[in-house]
């Protein structure tokens, strides 16, 4: 008798809107520092809100181990950053007189580090999750964990993408396979040719891609002119295979996530995950069209009211109107008679920036991250619901350096 | 639901349905609740995972609510979650609005936290961060960042300082077109006469320095790595003597022969990828801004600043300009704007601006005018013109 146990999430916008305006100004009001208790506050919303079999989860993560976790990561990340960045731009001058190289050789030595970092930070997310009052962990593996990512990174790029599959399952079962929740430690089943098919179509667009990047390389050196119809049709190509790609992509991540999700159990409890591409589709289409609209919409009330404020103060800004914001960041509206200092220029520019960035980032959270979530969420239902009794509590797992790496680099920017 | 659905025939307990996890099993057991007002306790009774029936007894003053599930909803009705801090990790589910309501009229501490431990580590932490922080920035960074820009070879020089006057460009222009060069035919013939003739008074190589007319309203100037100084328009208005703006282009090429505008590009690079660590991601084009901002109103060390007025003072005669021609322009400017108030600029916004104009006049005591100007009339009428 295999109970199944379905997954309801309390789904309205309004408080998550709130929550997510307020903190998000708190964290512009504080240069930032804030956002260590922004995430831990929008964590525990997003927790709760979703309730397996009636009992809601918990995020009992706290700011300010976010925050101490950070101060240790940043004594060694801004000597890291600091001088490394230097050396490197420095170099890349010297050598190029560019400055691509540096970024190119700063990016392969962050893949690692990135890998390692959110490992950790998964860390710890899992020792202050709870359900029902029992403790989520993840042993600690983030060496280990690198250097395999590291080993599967290097077989999906000889093998020119075919082994990203591969990859993704390995990586996943990594991590599922050391995952506990109390006394139950989970397993990753499946294997990953499983997600060989979904892949194909994104694994054919790419080479595509590759193809007609290497195409237009090698008929601009040899100047065939009898295939110079071929090269028109390049760019075409390759704009539908990126869009073709980008299509098909998501639509693996949707499939992938449902196949690790149908082959997880923990002991005699399983998982039925029936997520939806197409609604994952048009919840992030639409989404992100409401969350440009209302940004848009709230930086231009912004803009206006500073714009007010701006004309009471420099008369001499009276003909802008409500564009004297604009006129004030862009340089236009500077140093004449009247008219406020370059300080206040660039002091509005980085008002406007700010808040657009804030209020897209808050309207994101409501309008696409939310309901993509809690789309995942609703279409969960545990399977075995009878062996949950099974599983007994773990003792607390203290993780203690929180997400500080993963902070630093902003990873898991999402929430 | 087996264990906890009791046999229909036994008695049944009294109390509202609630549910409830031991912290002990992942099992949710249906619980009955009742407030006991004499003994100041809720009672949770419900049938273990053994099958035994049990009863909790929760005193109120031991409820807390569990932290950020204060305001939970189901639905349109409100769901409470408590515990009890002698069981931390048992829950009870109130979905009754009634006990509810009971519960968070008459328990007492139900949003009271476990003390905060560890603020010495904080406090410790904090200090240690910042410590450091502060000794990458001001110590590590600008003595690594000394060394290497001797060593950068001029052609990467350049790249750095076309780079940097990219960013210069875009961020003071308006919108998507980049701040415009001005490119006036005979205000450039009359600016390249300038860059010639202070070259040639100068310890510079030839090619050392390239001058460039910005039109902004600004009245500035600044040196970028590789040896381009910028002007800003609005110095070649407030100008009222070509002499004026010899000097201070002068002034400039000091800095580029001592290099700071290279060491101080270097810097901003370290300084600024620790800064956005700091701060995080939000500030990312914020930094950009900043350094941008920097660039124009590069504050050198005194030092610096100093040595790059004595190199002024020193080339101008051979020049045939007094090395206090810088004054007369300072004192206006101090006199239209205040010492440093609504002049953004690195030439003006010294605190020791009075200082520099009487080390200039004392500098210009030994020089003897020969009566030659440096430029004539009508170039500097065509210079004047040059963004036209
Ligand atoms: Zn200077």
């Amino acid at each position: 008798m295999a109970q199944l146990l379905k997954t309801d999430v309390e789904g309205r916008l309004v408080p998550l809107l709130s929550l997510s305006i307020w903190t998000a100004a708190l964290s512009v009001v504080t240069l930032g520092f804030y956002r260590f208790w922004m995430k831990t506050r929008l964590r525990r919303h997003f927790w709760s809100a979703i309730r397996p079999d009636r009992t809601p989860l918990e995020y009992v993560g706290k700011g300010i181990e976010k925050f101490t976790g950070f101060l240790i990561a940043l004594v060694i990340l801004a000597l890291l950053i600091g001088v490394v960045a230097l050396i490197l731009v420095y170099a890349s001058f010297a050598l190029f007189q560019e400055e691509y190289e540096a970024y190119l050789i700063a990016a392969v030595l962050a893949i690692p580090l990135i890998y390692f970092a959110s490992y950790r930070a998964k860390r710890y997310v899992y020792a202050r999750t709870r359900w029902r009052g029992i403790r989520f962990a993840l042993e600690p593996a983030a060496g280990k964990y690198t250097a395999y990512a590291m080993g599967q990174l290097f077989l999906t790029l000889i093998s020119a993408g075919f082994f990203w599959p591969r990859m993704t399952f390995k990586l996943e079962k990594f991590r599922t396979d050391r995952t506990f929740f109390g006394t139950q430690r989970l397993n990753q089943g499946g294997r990953w040719t499983g997600l060989i098919k979904p892949f194909l179509p994104v694994l054919i667009s790419f080479w595509v891609i590759l193809g007609a990047i290497g195409g237009a390389v090698w008929f601009a050196a040899g100047e065939e002119s009898a295939l110079s119809v071929w090269v028109g049709l390049v760019p075409l190509l390759s704009i539908v295979a990126i869009f073709g790609g980008l299509f098909f992509y998501t639509r693996y991540r949707v499939v992938a996530l449902r196949y690790m999700a149908n082959h997880k159990t923990a002991g005699g409890v399983g998982l039925i995950s029936s997520a939806s591409f197409p609604r994952i589709l048009w919840l992030n289409v639409a989404g992100y069209i409401l969350t440009n609209l209302f940004t848009t919409l709230a930086s231009l009330v912004v803009a206006g009211v500073a714009s007010g404020v701006l004309v009471l103060v420099f008369p001499g800004l009276r003909d802008f109107g409500l564009f004297a914001t604009g006129a004030v960041s862009d340089g236009s509206g500077l140093g004449g008679e009247g008219m406020p200092s370059a300080e206040v220029g660039v002091f509005f520019a980085i008002f406007v920036y700010t808040s657009t960035l804030l209020f897209f980032s808050v309207f994101r959270q409501t309008f696409v991250l939310f309901p993509v979530w809690r789309h995942y969420a609703e279409t969960l239902t545990l399977t075995g619901g009878e062996h949950l009794r099974d599983i007994a509590q773990r003792a607390r797992d203290e993780a203690g350096e929180a997400e500080g790496m993963a902070e630093a680099f902003d990873l898991g920017a999402a929430i | 639901m087996t264990t906890s659905v009791r046999s229909p025939w036994g008695p049944r307990p009294e109390g509202v349905l609630c549910d409830f996890v031991d912290g002990e099993s992942a099992h949710r057991h249906e619980v009955y609740v009742q407030l006991r007002p004499n003994e100041a306790g809720l009672s949770l009774s419900y049938t273990d995972d053994r099958g035994q029936a049990q009863t909790w007894i929760w005193p109120l003053a031991q409820l807390r609510h569990v932290e950020g599930q204060t305001k939970l909803k189901w639905g349109p009705a409100r769901l409470g979650v408590f515990t009890n801090v002698m069981t931390p990790t048992a829950r009870l589910y109130v979905r009754d609005t009634d006990m509810l309501h009971d519960i968070e009229t008459r328990a007492p501490s139900l949003r009271r936290r476990a003390p905060v431990t560890g603020r010495g580590r904080l406090m410790g932490l904090i200090a240690g961060a910042t410590g450091s922080v502060a000794l990458i920035v001001f110590f590590l960074i600008p003595l690594i960042a000394d060394q290497l820009a001797t060593l950068l070879p001029i052609e990467g020089e350049r790249a750095l300082g076309e780079k940097t006057y990219q960013q210069v460009r875009e961020a003071f222009s308006g919108g998507f077109v980049p701040l415009g060069e001005c490119a006036d035919e005979q205000g450039l013939a009359a600016l390249k006469q300038m860059e010639t003739k202070l070259l040639a008074a100068s310890t510079l190589a030839s090619d050392a320095v390239q001058l460039t007319v910005l039109d902004f309203d600004m009245v500035n100037a600044f040196a970028l790595p590789g040896g381009r100084i910028v002007v800003m328009r609005g110095l070649i208005d407030a100008a009222e003597t070509p002499d004026e703006v010899a000097a201070v282009i002068a002034h400039e090429m000091g800095h580029v022969d001592h290099r700071d505008p290279t060491r101080h590009a270097l810097r901003s690079v370290g300084t600024f990828g620790v800064l956005s660590l700091v701060f995080g991601d939000f500030a990312g084009g914020t930094m950009v801004l900043m350094g941008a901002n920097q660039l124009v109103n590069a504050q050198y060390s005194q030092a610096a600043e100093s040595a790059a007025d004595s190199y002024a003072h020193e080339m101008l005669p051979r020049a045939g300009i007094s090395p206090g021609a810088l004054a007369p322009l300072f004192e206006r400017l101090k006199a239209e704007y205040g010492d440093s108030e609504g002049l953004a600029s690195h030439l003006a916004s010294h605190p020791q601006l009075g200082d520099r104009v009487t080390r200039a006049q004392s500098a210009a005591e030994s020089y003897v005018d020969e009566g030659v100007p440096f430029m004539s009339n009508m170039a500097w009428q065509r210079l004047r013109q040059i963004c036209d």
